[in-house]
């Protein structure tokens, strides 16, 4: 067993007490958002935030659900384009990756470089809406889903990584009789699921996070994404209480519990699945980045 | 066989470039329903979407028909107010149909930024001769003078209360120390000294230092808020920290807090935070944001946080010269400008027209149909019809979409459920309290890509950081270094002021 010299035990130290407090940093503000949201209006406007929540309570929570009917449909949006998204985006990026990486197919240097291309220089705001418009997506699910199918970094990550691998292993599959197709669903795409985590949490990341889209494409309420919702509630609280009696000022609104509720359920879905993901998405991001 | 391939490929690559050029030559939709004409406006700020909102929209139609005898389709499409600048862009450059755009004016962000950067609206000034006599009678000049750009109007402007603000006091604690509601500066010095003195904790003034220039000092020393402008003794317009007594301001202010009277944090301090110290009985003056109805929100909380508390909405203070005023606020807030690729310029100004023409249009567009979406319950006020409790609790019934500009010199009913003492606390706001005649706000100044705007522009971030902000702070009391700082900054800048000066008079005639 190796035996850590002191100058490597103070330095694990150091790194370990630095790398806490640096994770502190990012868990603490979402821990106050989480006990805003469970603690009582009057309490948390009296005292302030808090860690632990004062006056415990999911009021918050119903008020959210109950007064803004969108929320819940809202959220079905945003799973909806996550099932729908995801696996399209996934499909295109891992097949694109797969022949980009093969360098007898015709045209690949200029396809590999107007994909780097993409990564340096962009569109600009006004072509792309009238693209996506031309298109007959204005308004559409399809405004959300087709403009990100297609990511260049992913990309690269995925046509590194089946460039990275041994070419005997393709090879035999070819000398038994496997077409391509079959290899690439056979042979390579098993090996690659550390990278097939790791691009699926960037997509369902980005998939779940997309406001902007939203924003540009969608004109119908009722088909607004959860985060395009949550923004809209924190620049106005009031804009989506479709509550009459709010309008009276009759009733007093939870604001700030109300918010920091809906920043939860926005937030919770991608907390949860993270955690599963995670051990693959750090292998993952290592996998495609070097070539051996 | 190496340059057909290169060929083909930058023959895609062309198509590709061009898709989206070709995507813009889509149909441009402007029917509307049958022969009605399509009105589209687009509209910057918050409305909710009611239940009742498509009966109140044919209602609304059928009575613009039997009274003007045009046919119209109205389409609102509302935006939060950061989106709506680039939905308008995309829209133009999509070429959809948009024949009016909301917003506020007076500020870059606002109607402003499409005069200022590409004229592209409609100039509406002979449309409003020949079909805006009602706008004409119920708006004052002085709102077509703030929407109106090198003699052009650009936008058809509406119109609100210059009196909106009063200042926000813990009654009961006045009792407790036995002092009276103060009316002077010195009384409410007074107050704050009972106030801090009640317990350690207690911030006894919470608020901003615009909040303070709108509702405390400037009004009781003769001067403007240090963000407006003013008209000097010489009927020059001038920004209005360069008043001479601005310098007294400074210093009750730097004095202020160093007496521990006004929040010393009050630079750093969210709104939310004020909130939170007023309501939980940690403030005795409330003047952030000093917005009446925004106040009665907060006085409704504190007493719900304490039922026993007592409040009251007190007027402007008198100086020691007895001065006594708050800052107005624009009388134009917003308006609508319609864009020059509109087809139906005529036919907006006509709506318009027609919505201040008589208050039952405008109710009707305000409020709804009397007995669906409001009743008249007397006194000028308005509630709600029997059985719609059911109806609110999930949605609102409607929430004025279509009526989109403020006309309060036309009609303004309140709901029924504010209690009298928020009523008084709302007539004496809007009516009763003295408000500071010279202040000018939102002066709408073109761009000016000038060597001297720019020095100009630089000057006075110095002299706020300087001078204003120090002191305001609480850090330094620079009202020994004010005078000169003033003379060094009117030289200085003296060919920016005079180009103000004439730009002013040559265009905002009053």
């Amino acid at each position: 067993m190796l035996k850590r010299t002191r100058g490597e035990k103070i330095f694990n130290v150091f790194n370990i007490f630095l790398l806490t407090l640096f994770s502190l940093t990012f868990v603490i503000p979402y821990l106050i958002v989480v006990s805003t949201s469970l603690s009582d209006e009057l309490t948390v406007l009296r005292d302030g935030y808090t860690l632990i929540p004062k006056g415990f309570t999911t009021a918050a929570y119903e008020f959210a659900f109950k007064s803004s009917p969108i929320l819940l449909r809202a959220i079905l949006n945003s799973v909806g384009l996550l099932i729908v998204g995801v696996p399209m985006s996934m499909a295109v990026q891992f097949i694109a990756g797969y022949a980009l990486s093969k360098r007898f197919l015709p045209g690949h240097r200029v396809l590999n470089f107007l994909m780097v291309f993409t990564m340096m220089f962009g569109g600009g705001l006004v072509p792309f809406y009238l693209l996506v418009r031309g298109l007959g997506m204005y308004n559409s699910y399809w405004s959300l889903i087709i403009p990100g199918l297609f990511s260049s970094y992913n990309l690269v990550l995925i046509r590194n990584f089946f460039d990275g691998q041994p070419a005997a292993l393709e090879e035999a599959a070819l000398i038994d009789g496997a077409s391509y197709w079959q290899s690439f669903w056979r042979i390579s795409l098993p090996t690659a699921k550390p990278l097939i985590a790791t691009i699926g949490v960037f997509s369902m990341v980005s998939s779940w996070n997309n406001w902007y889209n939203a924003m540009l494409f969608i004109s119908d309420i009722n088909k607004y994404p959860i985060m395009l919702v949550v923004r809209q509630i924190y620049i106005d609280f009031n804009a989506l209480v479709a509550n009459a009696a709010a309008i009276q000022g009759i009733t007093i609104l939870p604001t700030e519990t109300a918010k920091m509720a809906v920043i939860v359920i926005a937030s919770l879905p991608i907390i949860i699945v993270y955690p599963f993901l995670q051990k693959y998405f750090v292998q993952g991001v290592m996998l495609g980045a070097v070539k051996e | 066989m190496k340059k057909t391939g290169k060929r083909l490929l930058a023959a895609l690559l062309l198509l590709v470039m061009c898709l989206p050029m070709m995507t813009g030559c889509d149909k441009k939709d402007v029917s509307g329903d049958g022969d009605a004409t399509k009105l589209v406006i687009y509209y910057g700020g918050n409305k909710v979407v009611g239940a009742n909102d498509a009966e109140v929209k044919a209602a609304i139609e059928e009575k613009f028909y039997q009274d003007t005898g045009n046919k119209i389709d109205l389409e609102v499409k509302v935006f939060q107010t950061s989106d709506l600048n680039t939905k308008v862009d995309l829209a133009i450059a999509g070429g959809e149909q948009i024949d009016g755009i909301i917003s506020n004016v007076g500020s870059t962000t606002g109607l402003d930024r499409f005069v200022n950067e590409n004229a592209f609206f409609t100039d509406l000034t002979p449309l409003i001769d020949e079909y805006g006599s009602a706008l004409k009678e119920k708006v004052p000049q002085i709102a077509f003078d703030t929407v109106t750009s090198d003699g052009k109007i650009f936008a058809i402007p509406e119109i609100a209360y210059e009196g909106i603000y009063g200042i926000l006091i813990r009654k009961d604690w006045l009792d407790d120390a036995g002092l009276p509601i103060p009316t002077t500066i010195e009384e409410f010095e007074t107050a704050l000294r009972a106030f801090r003195d009640r317990d350690s904790n207690i911030v006894p003034m919470v608020g901003y230092h615009w909040d303070m220039d709108r509702v405390i000092l400037p009004g009781a020393y003769n001067c403007v808020q240090a963000s407006y402008f003013y008209l000097d003794g010489n009927g020059n317009i001038m920004p209005g920290f360069l008043n001479p007594n601005y310098k007294t301001v400074l210093e009750t202010e730097y004095n202020w807090i160093q007496e521990g009277l006004w929040d010393i944090d009050n630079a750093s301090r969210t709104a939310s935070s004020c909130d939170n110290l007023f309501i939980s009985g940690r403030a005795g003056v409330y003047i952030q944001y000093p917005e009446i109805m925004a106040e009665i929100d907060i006085a409704r909380k504190v007493k719900v946080a304490d039922p026993d508390a007592e409040l009251e909405v007190i007027g402007p203070l008198t100086g020691p010269d007895g001065y006594a005023s708050f800052q107005k606020a624009n009388a134009c807030f917003g308006g609508v400008l319609v864009p020059a690729t509109s087809e139906n310029a005529a036919l907006m100004v006509q709506y318009y027209n027609w919505l201040v023409s008589d208050p039952a249009n405008y109710e009707l567009a305000k409020y709804g149909r009397e007995g669906y979406e409001w009743v008249d319950v007397g006194e000028g006020l308005r509630g709600l019809p029997e059985g719609a409790e059911d109806i609110i609790a999930t949605s609102a019934l409607y929430d004025g979409i279509f009526c989109t500009l403020d006309y309060t010199t036309v009609s303004d009913r309140l709901w029924d459920t504010y209690t009298e003492q928020e009523l008084r606390w709302i007539d004496n706001v809007r009516h009763n309290y003295p408000l500071h005649g010279d202040a000018r706000e939102g002066v709408f100044w073109p761009d000016q890509d000038s060597e001297m705007a720019k020095n100009y522009s630089t000057a006075s971030d110095n002299f706020k950081n300087e001078i204003l902000t120090p002191a305001r702070n609480g850090l330094l009391n620079t009202s020994d270094k004010f005078d000169a700082a003033v003379e060094s900054f009117k030289t200085a800048n003296a060919d920016y002021l005079a180009w103000m000066n004439e730009y002013y008079h040559e265009h905002k005639p009053e």
